[in-house]
């Protein structure tokens, strides 16, 4: 295991000459292997290219890196990844993947994954206990992530990772929140969504997926973040069922004028803690929110809080239209729409002709 | 010695048996009920006098697992039943302004022969059931115990049972004041119609609504 510092004379990651043993040392200390740990720290070609695979051990971009560092076809970081100064971007297309089996750390610069033709470059995490933390002001920018370890994402910034494509899980991603800070990870893409879904999404954080008409969930894996906001995009989407497990509170945030969320599918739909309705339309303008379990015959299972809070909604018509099945309740239904909250908000309930089963929880005695 | 074993296997059996309670308990949430769970229906359109109306409602609680309920606000059901075992549902106080009601075109009471029964507090803001009151649909013996049916407007309560093996019910009309002006037990054997008196004087209503 070796240092290697960044004094490139050209922007090839892959020539010997272009690394020193020393901080802004004699080049020719030869090409990082998975041992080697590499220091970009502005005392090189103002490009560090790696047009073909790269492995490092560790990868530090250290403060007053100038370089900008560019993958073509990804690598391997076998060691911890932290982030400075200095930019850091897998160019698009391909469908590579940079691979991260330690921690990543950020503090500084610009991490930023591009897109080109072809699938986008795929971040993975893939190591066991390790820890993400986006600690600046700056975003940090993904196309597609796949989480195969067990990884905490947090930091001190509210959105702690962008991804514009796809988020794939088959290990265990725990997105905490830092203190009160509720950190989020931000599924924003016109194609945003999940891809592989059968690990575990957890923590004390918040998922927000911006989801679109086109959008959908798979039903696989588990979800137990304890927030999981749906933030809708389109006039109309549509929820597959699926098993939301505790702690995980549903969120559906209504964005816009006159936007409908479906539950879909013939299926029950298993909130196991809290369905919550949001909505961040400004007043005076009178809106309209529909929340819909008719059309698609779906069915509802909440066993924590159904919630709609007249303040979520301050200007709108809420319609709740329960259709023709049977729902489920367990715990609290809060629809809380007031005599003062006056003409400017309002709840319509559709009811169907289905069943409302309020089940309160209670205390098991011991059976004879 | 074996008294002195015994009583440690008693013990051990008390512990035992508790720590099988705890498992039950519904900890995922790191909550335990203690006081009921509360349901908000929403009772108002906009204009503030049209009550949601829902389908069928169906207040559920197994043998076993007292889970204990609270309606704060009124609404509407077009049938509205209740299966339940020692629970107790409350309907909130009918209040002066906003006027709190349940408007169920049918009720139904169902009980649990193993348990006392549930005991529904309707706190005068029940309203006289349209389709009557239909107690004891599956089992045969139980009781429920139905408190606080409003009886200022003098309507009668429509009560029988599809099962002639029902005994035990207890139903309690008040008048306003909270006076029990008629209570009625075992009265499911036959179909009952159940008239409570005329309205109190006006006196009291006035008081009741300002307290």
């Amino acid at each position: 295991m070796a240092n290697r510092y960044w004094v490139g004379t050209t922007q090839d990651w892959h020539t010997a000459a272009n690394w020193s043993l020393t901080s802004g040392g004699a080049g020719g200390a030869g090409v990082p292997t998975s041992t080697d740990d590499v220091f970009i720290d502005g005392n090189g070609f103002v490009l560090c290219w790696a047009s073909t695979p790269f492995v490092c051990n560790n990868f530090t971009i250290l403060v007053g890196a100038t370089e900008l560092n560019i993958f073509d076809q990804g690598g391997i970081i076998h060691g911890d990844f932290e982030m400075q100064d200095g930019y850091f971007g897998p160019t698009g297309g391909g469908g590579y993947t940079v691979e991260f089996k330690g921690n990543w750390l950020n503090t500084g610069g610009n991490f930023s994954v591009g897109t080109g033709t072809g699938v986008d470059p795929t971040c993975e995490f893939s190591g066991i206990g390790k820890t993400y933390n986006l600690n600046q002001l700056s975003a940090a920018s993904f196309q597609n992530v796949l989480v195969s370890g067990e990884v905490t994402f947090s930091g001190t910034r509210l959105g702690v990772m962008n991804i514009s494509q796809r988020l794939s899980i088959t290990g265990m991603m725990t997105v905490n929140a830092n203190g009160t800070l509720i950190c989020d990870v931000d599924i924003s893409g016109v194609n945003g969504g999940f891809d592989v879904l059968t690990g575990t999404l957890t923590g004390t954080g918040r998922l927000w997926f911006r989801y679109r008409s086109t959008s959908t969930m798979t039903a696989g894996g588990t979800i137990s973040i304890r927030y999981f906001r749906f933030v809708i995009q389109d006039a109309l989407a549509v929820l597959p069922p699926r098993t939301w497990a505790s702690p995980c509170e549903v969120e559906i945030e209504y964005t816009d004028d006159a936007q409908t969320f479906q539950l879909g599918d013939a299926g029950r739909h298993y909130f196991m803690n809290k369905l919550t309705l949001l909505c961040d339309v400004a007043p005076p303008s009178q809106h309209t929110a529909v929340f819909d379990c008719d059309t698609n015959n779906a069915e509802m299972w909440v066993h924590g809080i159904f919630n709609i809070h007249k303040n979520a909604f301050p200007a709108h018509l809420v319609t709740i239209k329960f259709g023709d099945g049977t729902h489920v309740f367990r715990g609290s239904i809060d629809f809380y729409f007031s005599y003062a909250s006056g003409s400017s908000t309002e709840l319509v309930v559709d009811p169907g002709e289905g069943t409302l089963i309020l089940w309160p929880r209670g205390r098991k005695l011991i059976l004879p | 010695m074996i008294i002195f074993y015994a009583i440690i296997f008693l013990f051990a059996a008390l512990f035992y048996t508790r720590s099988f309670e705890l498992i039950e308990l519904p900890v995922d949430f790191g909550i335990t009920p203690l006081l009921g769970t509360q349901y908000r229906l929403s009772r108002v359109h906009s204009a503030g006098d049209d009550y949601q109306t829902y389908n069928r409602v169906i207040l559920f609680s197994t043998y076993g697992d007292q889970g204990n309920a609270k309606f704060v606000e009124g609404f509407g059901a077009d049938e509205f039943i209740v299966e339940g075992n020692t629970s107790t549902y409350s309907f909130r106080k009918k209040t002066a302004l906003p006027i709190e009601l349940y408007e169920f075109s049918r009720f139904r009471v169902i009980g649990d022969y193993r348990g006392t029964g549930p005991q529904i507090r309707s706190w005068l803001s029940l309203t006289i059931v349209a389709f009557g009151l239909d107690i004891g649909y599956e089992h045969s013996i139980f009781n429920c115990r139905l408190r606080d049916v409003d009886a200022t407007y003098g309507q009668a309560l429509e009560a029988y049972n599809s099962n002639s093996y029902g005994t035990n019910s207890n139903i309690e009309f008040h008048d306003r004041d909270v006076r029990t002006v008629i209570t009625q037990r075992n009265l499911l054997a036959e179909r009952r119609l159940i008239t409570p008196t005329p309205p109190v004087e006006g006196i009291t209503e006035k008081i009741l609504e300002t307290a």
